[in-house]
């Protein structure tokens, strides 16, 4: 299966960066071991932790088709919650978007982003930037 | 939920550009997201939170009429650079505005909402082609001007174009360039 970094993930990463939220070798570290687990999710526990894995929910309570989140807490220098919206379709995962999470209407705000981008992505109107 | 037509009323008397509105209620009947965003931003709490949704249905409308790549793009896979040009582009672009009379100036000529363009030079995020060119219009340049940093650019001698080091962005009216890895 591919991991795919969207442009919209690249955008987000280079936004965390620019913000300082975290660094090349925090990602290294934290980030990018985390990601590459999506490979082998079936069989890695992480993905039954709720703190960790969930599927992203829309402002109607309901999970969005296909789209999931990635979640780390107290993350970085700043101690921030993390979120990383991921589209599983079919086999591969995209890294869809990162956002530091702050009120629960920004979760709806992003979910609803993510449902867009889901689309987008099931008719081929997304730009890749490379895989993990 | 409200009904889209309402929304779409209130958000032109709130000042929202009136092709922008309409360009998210057609989306809005076939993207669920978007409608969802259309029904966040009418239960928005507060001018903040609104504004938050304006800027997201900018970039959806931008993902779908904003050109995938065709004028824009970037130099080089390395995220540092990456980062530093980006950040060198956008500082010449937020002056660029200031010259001619700001975000809210330039984001009404340009008919896009002013969040929108102020997540455009907060955010490191790719610039459209379309926006782009929507913003060369609003300030009478060209998108070679916005893209200044962008004009160095060389024929390698495998026949392969190439950026040179410390370009940003290639600008190209009327060409397409396919870019492989920038690995000179």
């Amino acid at each position: 299966m591919r991991i795919v970094i969207t442009r919209w993930g690249l955008d987000s990463y280079l936004d965390l960066l620019h913000r300082g939220v975290l660094d090349a070798a925090l990602y290294r570290r934290v980030l990018r071991p985390d990601i590459l687990l999506l490979r082998e999710r079936n069989a890695q526990p992480k993905f039954k932790k709720p703190k960790f894995w969930g599927p992203a929910i829309d402002l109607r309570g309901r999970a969005v088709g296909d789209g999931w989140k990635m979640k780390w807490h107290n993350f970085g220098p700043h101690n921030v919650q993390l979120r990383l919206c991921i589209a599983l379709i079919e086999a591969d995962s995209y890294l869809c978007h990162a956002y530091v999470k702050n009120s629960g209407s920004q979760d709806k705000r992003m979910a609803a982003s993510l449902k867009d981008k889901i689309q987008l992505i099931r008719r081929l109107q997304h730009d890749e930037r490379g895989e993990l | 939920m409200k009904e889209r037509a309402t929304i779409g009323v209130k958000m032109v008397d709130t000042g929202l550009p009136t092709s922008f509105v309409l360009r998210v209620l057609e989306l809005a009947r076939e993207s669920e997201g978007i409608d969802d965003l259309l029904q966040l931003w009418a239960d928005a709490p507060d001018t903040a939170e609104r504004q938050a949704v304006e800027a997201e249905l900018g970039a959806t409308i931008d993902d779908r009429d904003g050109g995938a790549g065709d004028f824009v793009i970037d130099s080089t896979d390395a995220a540092g650079e990456l980062l530093e040009q980006r950040r060198r582009f956008k500082a010449r672009l937020r002056r660029l505005i200031a010259e001619r009379g700001g975000v809210s100036a330039v984001a009404r000529r340009a008919e896009m909402p002013q969040p929108s363009l102020s997540r455009l030079l907060n955010s490191m995020s790719e610039p459209r082609s379309s926006t782009l060119h929507r913003l060369a219009d609003a300030m009478d340049l060209t998108v070679a001007d916005l893209c200044h940093e962008a004009r160095q650019i060389q024929i390698a001698p495998d026949s392969v174009f190439r950026v040179q080091a410390g370009s940003f962005l290639v600008a190209a009216e009327n060409m397409k360039i396919a870019i492989t890895k920038t690995t000179a």
